[in-house]
């Protein structure tokens, strides 16, 4: 549920800001017979396809007829997801969990993770950005291929103090280059 | 034949706030091309808007003066597309949460007395501006930003003179909160007028939008030249098609400027960067407890507290510096109906021909107040005034000029019967003639005394003595 509704809420809010990367004001700008020419080309060979594909899905949510069953709809999920969330909060002040369950891909394994697969593990570090709750991820330890793990810590809506503060002590009780991964199995 | 006419008009209007919208740079007129610009306005990557205060409370002031009901939950909403004036590719604005709705304006047509409601009041933001020239078109970020107020009215305007009125009427009561410059010649105050003709009152007509129009007496004009335009379109069965037209003055009709390519899909949706606002309802109340005397309460207030006619009022209270002049005026004298005259005739005409306005008239109202107080003592005659009123516009004080001149009116019992009879003297004739029943003499002979007291003997108080002194002769 997560991913479906960040990829709708953010492809819509990215179309839009970065609307004013138009070729106009500054930045690159590609040559065109009229204002429309200049602008439609100008985006053309300043965005990646990758990203064209976003502002397109992005866009296509937010047209009159689709708002309701795209845009809208993920809007309202996220508030749901958010009121779920925030009951965590209820008993605690700080939400530790892994940033990822595992090391960061190397370049030669990598994949087009384009329209991939979304693994829980990581849908779950979107919570912020639904919640906009303080949050904060550190290295904790070495795993055994000698990348680092992260932890996230996040915090109650403008408690970023207390969030700063366990980072803080977590620091100084672990050293991450020296721990070791099971420290979080 | 004639037709039903329905007509919408939106107006928008530049607040006059010391900076920007959603961004600390500041609003300007006529400055140096991009000379007033922030990051914010050009819409750098990263920059976010925040909401300017001022110009809250301005809409606020709007909202009140036209009788709207507002929505304390400020909300704004992305209006998005592309377009070399709109430096983010959307504009902010209010789409879904106007802070003012429902309200209204009063009018007066030729059949009394009419209400034209507003639908909604939002706020947003203004585009840069573009100049087309033969050798491109350059634009001017200096306007990007600056705060709006979009007022949209319902289709209640049935007759060009009721779409000048309400323009009117909008205009004057803006400008009576202090909330805008409402200049339409500088653009502060935009008009574009919506008009359907239909033969059938229960169906709406297609609807052709006027824009451009930079002042109230094109509104009139080229709301009647569409009229036409659409009637004799409509007599003679062809379609009326749906478009954008401009007024054009030298030909007085109107003019296309671009086809309506049906509905252009704005994609709006709440701004992401701005958190609602609530508005603190106590601060509303109090902004609306001072807001400044509306137009028609200063009509009203003018015509019982001076006694003033309607007419004398309205023009005053049209042209809001000429009303604080008079109130000023009023201040050192009890004459209200003469200090008018003087105000709305030879103040306005002096001022007129000398390329001047009230807000840069260079005659103090405590002179145009001693100079009616004169008259009335009968210092001077309202002949000499007009004399003495033009030295005053060169900055001198009445009183001087009466001294310089030696124009003290002469008043005085004795003198004038002395001065009369002299005069009678010199004209048995007239006297004679005045016995036999030819009242002309009486004139004649206040000719007479006039020139020998060189315009200076009180015409009123001479003219009861003159005829005493006739009826002992």
């Amino acid at each position: 549920m997560i991913a479906p509704v960040y990829k709708t809420i953010s492809n819509a809010e990215a179309t839009a800001n970065h609307s004013n990367l138009d070729g106009l004001r500054f930045g690159m700008r590609e040559n065109g017979e009229s204002v429309d020419e200049v602008m439609t080309a100008s985006r053309t060979a300043g965005f990646s396809s990758y990203v064209r594909a976003r502002f397109l899905i992005g866009s296509y949510s937010l047209f009159e007829e689709n708002q309701d069953r795209m845009f809208r709809k993920a809007q309202k999920i996220r508030r749901l997801i958010v009121e779920a969330y925030a009951k965590l909060f209820e008993d605690a002040d700080i939400v530790l969990t892994p940033a990822a369950m595992d090391t960061a891909p190397l370049m030669k394994e990598s994949a087009d993770l384009r329209f991939g697969e979304d693994r829980f593990e990581n849908e779950h570090m979107q919570l912020a950005n639904f919640s906009g709750y303080p949050s904060l991820t550190m290295p904790l330890c070495l795993a055994e291929n000698g990348l680092p793990l992260g932890i996230n810590i996040t915090a109650k809506p403008f408690a970023e103090q207390t969030m700063f503060d366990v980072a803080y002590g977590l620091e100084q009780i672990i050293d991450w280059k020296e721990a070791p991964a099971c420290l979080i199995k | 034949m004639s037709y039903q006419v329905t007509i919408g008009i939106e107006i928008h209007c530049e607040l006059k706030t010391k900076t920007k919208m959603f961004s600390a740079a500041p609003t300007s007129f006529g400055a140096l091309a991009n000379t007033k610009t922030s990051v914010i306005d050009l819409a750098h990557p990263g920059v976010l808007p925040c909401v300017n205060k001022e110009a809250v409370r301005l809409a606020i002031k709007a909202c009140g003066g036209l009788h709207c009901t507002i929505d304390p939950l400020v909300k704004f909403d992305r209006k998005n597309y592309y377009y070399s004036d709109l430096p983010k590719g959307f504009q902010i604005t209010q789409q879904f949460h106007p802070i003012g709705r429902d309200g209204y304006v009063v009018i007066k047509t030729d059949e009394g007395e009419k209400q034209v409601r507003i639908e909604r009041i939002h706020m947003e933001e203004d585009t840069a501006k573009q100049f087309h020239k033969d050798t491109g078109t350059y634009i001017d970020f200096n306007r990007a930003g600056t705060p709006l107020i979009e007022i949209v009215s319902r289709p209640d305007m049935h007759s060009a003179q009721e779409a000048a009125a309400y323009v009117e009427a909008l205009r004057r009561t803006l400008f009576y909160l202090n909330v805008s410059d409402v200049k339409m010649e500088e653009g502060s105050m935009r008009c574009d007028v919506n008009i359907s003709l239909s033969d059938d009152p229960n169906k709406l007509g297609t609807k052709v939008e006027i824009k451009n129009l930079n002042s109230i007496a094109n509104v009139q004009k080229a709301v009647q030249a569409e009229i036409e335009r659409q009637s004799a379109l409509l007599d003679a069965h062809e379609p009326i098609i749906q478009s954008t037209r401009r007024f054009d003055e030298p030909s007085k009709t109107t003019v296309l400027m671009r086809k309506k390519e049906g509905n252009v899909d704005y994609k709006y949706f709440p701004e992401p960067n701005i958190f609602p606002i609530q508005l603190d309802e106590q601060w509303i109340e109090s902004i609306l407890n001072h807001l400044e005397e509306l137009p028609e309460q200063r009509l009203e207030r003018f015509m019982t507290t001076f006694g003033l006619n309607e007419y004398d009022a309205s023009v005053m209270v049209n042209d809001r510096d000429m009303a604080d002049f008079f109130e000023e005026v009023m201040k050192d004298t009890k004459e209200a109906k003469k200090a008018a005259n003087w105000v709305i005739g030879d103040l306005s005409a002096w001022l007129n021909k000398n390329n001047k306005t009230f807000a840069t008239n260079p005659c103090k109202a405590t002179d145009i107040a001693r100079l009616v107080n004169l008259i009335e003592e009968g210092t001077i005659s309202g002949k000499q005034a007009k004399e003495v009123f033009e030295e005053v516009m060169t900055g001198k004080k009445p009183d001087d000029v009466i001294q310089e001149k030696g124009m003290q009116q002469v008043s005085d019992d004795s003198t004038l019967i002395a001065m009369i009879n002299e005069v009678l003297d010199a004209n048995p004739q007239s006297i004679e003639d005045y016995k036999n029943g030819k009242n002309r003499a009486v004139g004649f002979l206040m000719g007479q005394l006039m020139k020998a007291s060189k315009g200076q003997a009180n015409p009123k108080k001479a003219n009861g003595l003159l005829v005493e002194e006739l009826k002992k002769r």
